[in-house]
């Protein structure tokens, strides 16, 4: 009991400096100007911008936004009511857009695999490999040349750029749970067929359950761990899609922010709440990405159970 | 019957036509992807009417919102697409490999490593980490493109994934019995790692490089979308509107939002996003159907490849050779592909109908930048003998004056010379020195000074000190800064500090240029100062100043003034013979002005007179010999390119400018230094749909090849193109590059040119010039 309190203590303890380093880290590099330089010469390092002045204007800004975050104001209100209201659009395409991932890559991996039988390793290569292959630009561009035609035809159930109907929302989530069920998919099939090779599977077998009771009492609970496996290791490429079908759909979540930050930014108007809300919204990010993680590891750890044998 | 390897065939397939658009673009695409579609006036709607034009007969994949095509744009930027995929994947690998071997054989430092940084870029989307990283400028000064900064960030941020799946095949390998039979055996870790772990990582490897490829090709499509491009713009980020010139596919989908939330012209982003696709579902499918046949245990692709290094083994073919009877088959195979590359690279060309010579044009350049000429300069007495030179030559060449005369004078207003500052620098108990204007210093301001002014010599720390408690000290006074180590944005912050918590009447930088080079006052005073003085010393001057104790300066400045002057243009032609072709014109133009010999400074300009040079000589070579063009051939040459009034807008307007002639400009400005390596060509000006003008862009790029030129294809400005988007008017313009900087500067003599160069130019221009005018000799 003893070891394993003090394993948990050394996680949490890793896991809190990893937490603050990156959060530092974050707020660091978004400081430092861009035309940043440093000389190594006779009298030492010399440096175009000094970084003591840096290393202040990084504890300002934590400051800000962590401390007195409603000293900064957007559009008259403060800028964390702001960042509220994207995160919530964003966590929601999130989640529904994981759940539909979950479900359509499991049906589909279960599709794909052999399920025992004996089918072509080509044509199921090209099976799973095709679909992970796809830009999720393409996909996007697909389903909005999907929705065009809809609308062309009468039927106006994708809108976009914009929020407050679940209309706004369908193409965006729909399109997010795309790529990561084929990447479920793909490693649901490969699991499923190697269960398929254990011994207890083919004992099942001889004794003469179905396939369908295979597959529902066998194989899917020892696979549904290795699912979660796989989309904690998809965690990064689910945040990039996420970016990416935000901004694609301007729909109104913390990438649409982001961009709006980075645009004035760029466009030469330099104010304090720019530098904050980019740095707030990477932050934000980095959080999602840290709770994912821990969300599938823990999943994975409830569901992921020994294979046993059944007689 | 063997089952086909399906994925190992199609990723085949797509992999060598990748290989073959990238290596042989001009073989999948007549039209030149530099080119626009200029906006077209619609009469119906009295408007002008945007270039996009969807997928039909004249651009099979549609254009986009500039009007370029977006087949050609596809199939020019598949090789530098391919190149940043399979540098990224490349360079991941030389860093992951290493690394992983070592974190396999059990180095904490290495596992620590891949660990933290999986964490750490992981954490982050890579899109945020590229935006974040790729604003630094360090990093563009450090690897000199945008390209190659990118390609440092795709690698620096994927390593570590790489390196977790090799270190985990390696560890599998490394728990194999046989390896604990080569440790009993006495091997150490280096040759256990060569010898037994790495053979059997090599299938891994090879499969894990086109992945890393494909995933680097998705990258790519995922920043494309937010303008982050990793061709060689100036900037890493791009809209529709800066498109760089040496780009990729990525740079196509910059703009992409907007097409995607208006739902209309998709075709703009949906070619691209399809190649992509193809090449990511051919990699992977390659690396896919490689594994499978590292799997199988009686594969004939491997036992081909093991073969490969005996097949082109130059001994065994010589061994061949000698026992001929044994071996027929093989040898003839290996002679027959053997003299086919032999062929395919010595192929004779087919040589010049005329002949340039770089002699005579050497010898105008030698002329024109002598002191004679006191640098050309527009509208002075000296800039009108160089006109007459020009005129005289093209006299004696028998060319047809243009309206019975070759020399047409304009008028134009422009600053004079300002030569009216003087400064002397002052301090207690050092002689005076007196600062040359323009040698040493540099000034801008609004009103006219005569004065003596106090200096106030302070670091950043001060200013901001002095700000803070709101200083009178430097009211109405010069406050010096040394900003020779200072960024950009703290310069503005201390520039505004200065000029308003201190209330400084002016602020004086010293800067990196030294005394005596020519630079633009625009390139160094270039701060935000609304009003007041700003004065720019040099690095050696401003070292002085930084020794005195309490210095003044003693300023007079008159600002410029404004006067009217006279340019002159000269223009002769060759009328053309073909009834319907005659009436169009090709105009090779070139300026021979200068910016003039500034005191005691000379500015001869001889790469600046390059152009005129080389296009007299082609003059010359035509005329006397037996040309006969179909197309009229105008030689003119302009005044006044350094000013905001140049000579060639004027002329044109009121000369070439029949709505039912065609022209074609051929512009050449600057040729060619001994640190010219190439000659730049801006084709933007010609439309996609112009298939006379896109067979010239072809005729260049054949012409290039044959007289031993590299092109690069770039901006060029010149004043040709002001004003003069026109529909029935196509204009290229060439330019040279000049890596030692000699341009603008005193440097840019006659020992600076490269004669042989200068002749290769020329006879590419020369054949360029009677391929365009349709002379039926050639």
């Amino acid at each position: 009991m003893k070891g394993l309190v003090l394993k948990l203590l050394k996680k949490a303890i890793s896991t809190i400096l990893i937490l603050l380093s990156f959060i530092y880290i974050t707020v660091l590099l978004n400081v430092i100007p861009p035309d940043f330089q440093a000389r190594v010469t006779g009298k030492g390092i010399i440096t175009s911008y000094p970084v003591s002045s840096m290393l202040s204007d990084s504890n300002e800004m934590l400051r800000l936004i962590f401390i007195n975050n409603q000293e900064v104001l957007y559009r008259s209100r403060p800028l964390s009511v702001y960042l509220h209201n994207l995160f919530g659009r964003t966590m929601l395409i999130l989640a529904v857009g994981l759940l539909l991932s979950i479900v359509i890559g499991i049906i589909k991996g279960i599709i794909d695999s052999k399920r025992g039988g004996h089918g072509n390793k080509s044509i199921q290569v090209l099976m799973t490999v095709i679909p992970i292959s796809l830009p999720d630009v393409l996909i996007i561009v697909l389903f909005q040349l999907l929705a065009v035609f809809l609308s062309q035809n009468g039927i106006r159930i994708f809108k976009v750029a914009g929020t407050g109907t679940i209309n706004h929302m369908l193409l965006p989530a729909i399109t997010l749970s795309i790529l990561p069920a084929f990447f479920i998919a793909r490693t649901t099939t490969l699991s499923i067929d190697e269960c398929y090779k254990q011994d207890y599977v083919k004992a099942a077998l001889g004794k003469g359950c179905s396939r369908r009771r295979i597959l529902f009492n066998h194989i899917i609970r020892n696979i549904s761990g290795i699912v979660f496996e796989s989309l904690s290791n998809s965690t990064a490429m689910i945040i990039c899609n996420l970016m990416l079908v935000e901004y694609l759909f301007a729909y109104p979540g913390l990438t649409f922010g982001l961009m709006q930050f980075f645009m004035q930014m760029w466009y030469g108007i330099t104010m304090d709440v720019n530098n904050v809300g980019i740095i707030s919204i990477a932050l934000i990010f980095g959080f999602i990405y840290f709770g994912l993680d821990f969300v599938f590891s823990l999943l994975k750890a409830i569901t992921h159970r020994e294979i046993k044998e059944v007689a | 019957m063997k089952k086909l390897n399906l994925p190992l065939l199609i990723g085949v397939i797509i992999v060598v036509l990748l290989i073959l658009v990238s290596v042989f673009p001009e073989g999948f695409s007549d039209i030149d992807p530099y080119g626009r579609q200029r906006y077209e006036y619609d009469s119906s709607s009295s408007k002008m009417v945007n270039p996009i034009s969807p997928p039909s007969k004249e651009y099979p994949w549609g254009s986009d919102q500039n009007g370029r095509d977006i087949r050609s744009l596809i199939i020019y930027g598949c090789r530098a697409t391919m190149l940043v995929a399979l540098l990224v994947a490349l360079g991941r690998l030389l860093i992951a490999l290493p690394i992983a071997i070592l974190a396999a054989y059990g180095n904490k430092l290495c596992r620590w490593l891949i660990k933290q940084f999986n964490i750490i870029f992981s954490a982050l989307p890579i899109i945020l980490m590229i935006f974040i990283l790729s604003r630094f400028r360090f990093l563009f000064d450090t690897f000199a493109t945008q390209r190659n900064v990118m390609i440092f960030l795709f690698i620096l941020i994927g390593w570590s994934k790489l390196a977790k799946v090799l270190a985990a095949k390696i560890n599998d390998i490394i728990q194999q019995d046989f390896i604990e039979g080569e440790i009993a055996i006495g091997k150490n870790g280096l040759e256990i790692a060569v010898q037994n772990i790495l053979p059997h990582v090599i299938p891994t490897i090879v499969v894990m490089f086109f992945m890393e490829m494909a995933v680097a090709l998705l990258v790519m499509t995922q920043l494309g979308v937010f303008g982050v491009v990793t061709s060689g713009a100036e900037d890493a980020f791009v809209d529709t509107s800066s498109f760089p010139y040496d780009f990729d596919w990525s740079t196509l989908l910059a703009g992409a939002n907007r097409i995607i939330t208006s739902r209309q012209n998709m075709w703009i982003i949906l070619y691209p996003t399809a190649c992509f696709a193809l090449s990511i579902i051919g990699l992977n499918l390659f690396g896919e159907g490689l594994r499978m046949e590292f799997e199988k245990r009686d594969s004939k692709v491997i036992s081909f490849i093991r073969r490969i290094p005996s097949i082109l083994s130059p001994v065994k073919y010589i061994y061949q050779v000698r026992n001929y009877q044994a071996f027929k088959s093989s040898v003839l195979k290996k002679s027959t592909a053997i003299l086919l590359i032999v062929l395919i690279i010595f192929f004779p060309q087919k040589s010049s109908a005329y002949k340039f010579y770089s002699e005579p044009a050497f010898n105008i350049i030698s002329e024109l930048s002598s002191e004679k000429y006191q640098g050309r300069p527009t509208g002075t007495e000296s800039g009108k003998q160089a006109a007459e030179y020009i005129a005289e030559q093209l006299k004696n060449y028998e060319i047809t004056p243009y309206n019975g005369s070759f020399i047409h004078e304009y008028e134009f207003e422009a600053y004079g010379a300002d030569e009216a500052s003087e400064l002397l620098i002052t301090s207690t108990g050092e002689a005076p020195f007196k600062a040359l204007y323009i040698n040493d210093y540099m000034i801008l301001s609004t009103e006219p000074i005569d004065e003596e002014l106090k200096v106030f010599v302070l670091s950043s720390e001060e200013i901001e000190q002095l700000a803070s408690q709101n200083s009178s000290l430097c009211e109405n006074q010069l406050v010096l800064v040394d900003i020779r180590e200072f960024g950009e944005n703290w310069i503005k912050r201390l520039s505004g500090l200065i000029k308003d918590k201190l209330k400084a009447k002016g602020i004086v930088f010293i800067e990196k240029w030294y005394s005596g080079k020519f630079a633009r006052k625009v390139t160094i005073i270039d701060k935000v100062f609304s009003d007041g003085i700003i004065m720019s010393l040099s690095s050696n001057v401003g070292d002085m100043v930084l020794k005195l104790d309490e210095p003044s300066f003693k300023l007079s400045y008159n600002p410029e003034s404004i006067l009217q002057k006279k340019g002159y243009n000269i223009v002769g032609y060759i009328e053309g013979n073909d009834k319907v072709l005659k009436n169009e014109i090709i105009i090779v133009g070139s300026s021979f002005d200068y910016i003039g010999d500034f005191k005691t400074i000379r500015y001869p300009g001889a790469m600046a007179i390059g152009g005129a040079a080389i296009e007299l000589e082609i003059a010359r070579v035509l005329s006397e010999s037996d040309y006969k063009p179909d197309r009229t051939l105008v030689f003119a040459f302009w005044d006044g390119s350094n000013l905001k009034y140049n000579g060639s807008t004027s002329f044109i307007i009121r000369n070439f400018n029949d709505p039912t002639k065609k022209y074609f400009n051929l512009d050449l400005n600057d040729f060619i230094s001994k640190g010219s390596t190439e000659l730049i060509v801006d084709t933007t000006n010609i439309s996609p749909k112009d298939k006379a003008a896109q067979g010239i862009i072809k005729a260049i790029k054949e012409n290039a090849r044959r007289n031993k030129i590299k092109l690069s294809f770039g901006k060029v400005k010149s004043q040709v193109t002001e004003n003069m988007n026109y529909e029935n008017r196509s204009i290229i313009l060439f330019d040279s590059n000049d890596r030692n900087r000699t341009k603008m500067t005193s440097k840019d003599n006659i020992e600076n040119i490269n004669e042989k160069l200068l002749g290769r130019a020329g006879q590419l221009l020369l054949d360029v010039v009677v391929h365009m005018s349709g002379d039926t000799k050639e």
